[in-house]
């Protein structure tokens, strides 16, 4: 089945009033709605010039009915939504999103959990959104199931009459750290087992909150998904680099680098490549939009990108070595060690023991190969 | 000749004064980053409301600064004549720099978090003017408020 366009208007609303007459009921003042339309432009990364589209649309836009579905996670995704500040998350959720399941934030458990879920699948065929966190196992269905259904047989069940997909985090995006070698429970993500409908990858390890509310507001008020790049990501958050967008990349352009964590290069803020930053290959919105309600993000508090948001993150080598360095399968590493039995492992162990304690000795400070592991 | 320091229209830079015969080249510490970029991207937009009587914004959150860059912006456009408080969902901050038609706008969540920060180009930013939906339901409601006080008097007469 071919898979549909994502820039397709979608219908996805429930019975309800639209969000205009809903904030009309609510006593809220025009200005208070244009300051609203405001916040939700630059949450979806629009030009302020759209502000007035925006309006238009959702004055008329209708609560569309979310389930959200979590499989092999660890709940960071979760956590990070519900630290999003713009707009806050409650009135996202609350007010302008019909969150019908979500086994972490409902209040119901057990069966009737369940029981709203299909409910709502019902009530709302062909229209509701699946928002999925967390990679799915294709090993034994036991690795990862809720009320006794296997992730997999839950995510088909779901999706058969979902309006569209939108993978949240890393691991239901590109498999995240389920899938990094050797991948003991066959993790694949979302978008290898769903072809039949849009998919929006919204990857990150978590991903920035207002990134995951954004996508939801483009589509709440638009009735659309937003335009995808190659990976299913939106372009908007991931349409540049990392490094383009880095306020030291002035720095990488006169070839200044930090060499150690603890050098002059650090100290004076110069760029972060010869450390291991991932931030030229990597496409996410951390240097705009930052962490923690806009405080910073790691480049800027003084380590690399890690990457976190392209695939298979977890095994493109250390975190540490400069990108022009070359990776070595971590398959080889293991494979070489496996034949070198078990002393070999137990020698790295203590040689890093005894490194350690030789370097608190003498106080030496901690250099990359402190950060490496030889094991 | 630098700018008085003490007057409305401050920024803490030295400007040329206009009528100097022979005026005093800009000093600043502008140095690298956004600021610059964003000057000559504001001196394009003010043209363009000047001369085409276009308005236009900058989602300032959609910038990388470097640490501390965001305050020297706010500290070399400095403040002008108007400034506003508006209480709509969380309050907003409104103020005119020390550059005529060049504003700066924060809006907050009923929380006190920033949900949003530009840069408006233009006469007055739209949302400091009454809206007409407000207007309509000011004026339903005076009628309503006219036509109750005249009830009253009638059943006091």
């Amino acid at each position: 089945m071919t898979k549909p366009d994502a820039q397709q208007p979608i219908s996805t609303v429930t019975d309800t009033p639209t969000l205009g007459e809903m904030l009309q009921q609510q006593g809220i003042s025009r200005r208070g709605f244009l300051k609203f339309c405001t916040a939700m432009t630059s949450l979806m990364a629009l030009p302020p010039t759209a502000v007035s589209a925006v309006a238009s649309a959702l004055s008329q836009a209708k609560r569309p009915s979310v389930i959200w579905l979590s499989f092999q996670e660890c709940t960071g995704c979760t956590e990070s939504l519900t630290r999003s500040h713009a707009p806050t998350v409650e009135s996202l959720i609350l007010g302008q999103v019909s969150l019908d399941y979500h086994h972490t934030l409902q209040a119901a458990s057990g069966n009737a959990a369940e029981e709203a879920r299909h409910a709502a699948m019902e009530a709302n065929k062909g229209q509701y959104l699946v928002v999925v966190d967390g990679s799915l196992p294709l090993g034994n269905p036991g690795y990862s199931t809720i009320a006794g259904i296997s992730n997999v047989e839950m995510l088909k069940e779901t999706v058969e009459h979902a309006a569209a997909v939108i993978a949240v985090g890393s691991c239901a995006a590109f498999g995240g750290l389920p899938m990094a070698s050797p991948n003991p429970t066959g993790a694949v993500s979302v978008g290898e087992l769903v072809k039949d409908k849009p998919v929006v990858n919204v990857p990150g390890c978590p991903p920035i909150p207002v990134v995951i509310t954004g996508v939801l507001a483009h589509f709440l008020t638009f009735g659309e998904l937003p335009a995808l790049d190659e990976l299913g990501r939106p372009l908007s958050y991931y349409g540049d680099s990392i490094h383009d967008r880095c306020y030291r990349r002035t720095f990488y352009d006169q070839g200044k680098f930090a060499e150690t964590f603890d050098d002059e290069g650090a100290r004076k803020g110069w760029c972060l490549f010869k450390v291991g930053c991932k931030g030229p290959v990597t496409h996410n919105a951390c240097a705009t939009l930052k962490w923690n309600d806009g405080a910073s993000f790691p480049i800027q508090s003084g380590h690399g990108c890690l990457g976190c948001s392209e695939p298979k993150f977890w095994d493109a080598g250390s975190f540490y070595s400069p990108l022009s360095s070359p990776v070595l399968p971590v398959g080889t590493v293991a494979a070489g060690a496996l034949a070198a039995g078990a002393a070999v492992g137990a020698a790295a162990g203590w040689h890093n023991r005894h490194q350690t304690a030789a370097a608190r000795q003498t106080h030496e400070k901690a250099g990359l190969e402190d950060l490496e592991k030889s094991s | 000749m630098t700018a008085d320091l003490s007057t409305p229209r401050s920024n803490g830079l030295s400007v040329p004064d206009s009528t100097s015969e022979s005026p005093t080249p800009i000093e600043s510490d502008l140095g690298f980053g956004n600021i610059r970029p964003l000057l000559f991207q504001l001196s394009e937009a003010l043209n363009v409301l000047v001369a085409d009587n276009v308005s236009s914004a900058i989602d300032l959150r959609s910038m990388p600064f470097s640490p501390g860059e965001e305050s020297e912006l706010k500290r070399v456009l400095g403040n002008g004549e108007v400034s506003a408080l508006l209480k709509a969902l969380g309050e907003t901050e409104l103020w005119e720099t020390a550059y005529p038609g060049v504003w700066w706008v924060e809006h907050r969540n009923p929380e006190g978090e920033r949900i949003a920060q530009s840069l408006e180009i233009t006469w007055v930013p739209d949302i400091l003017k009454s809206q007409p939906e407000d207007v309509q339901a000011a004026r339903q409601r005076l009628n309503e408020l006219l036509r109750i006080s005249g009830e009253n008097l009638h059943d006091k007469a």
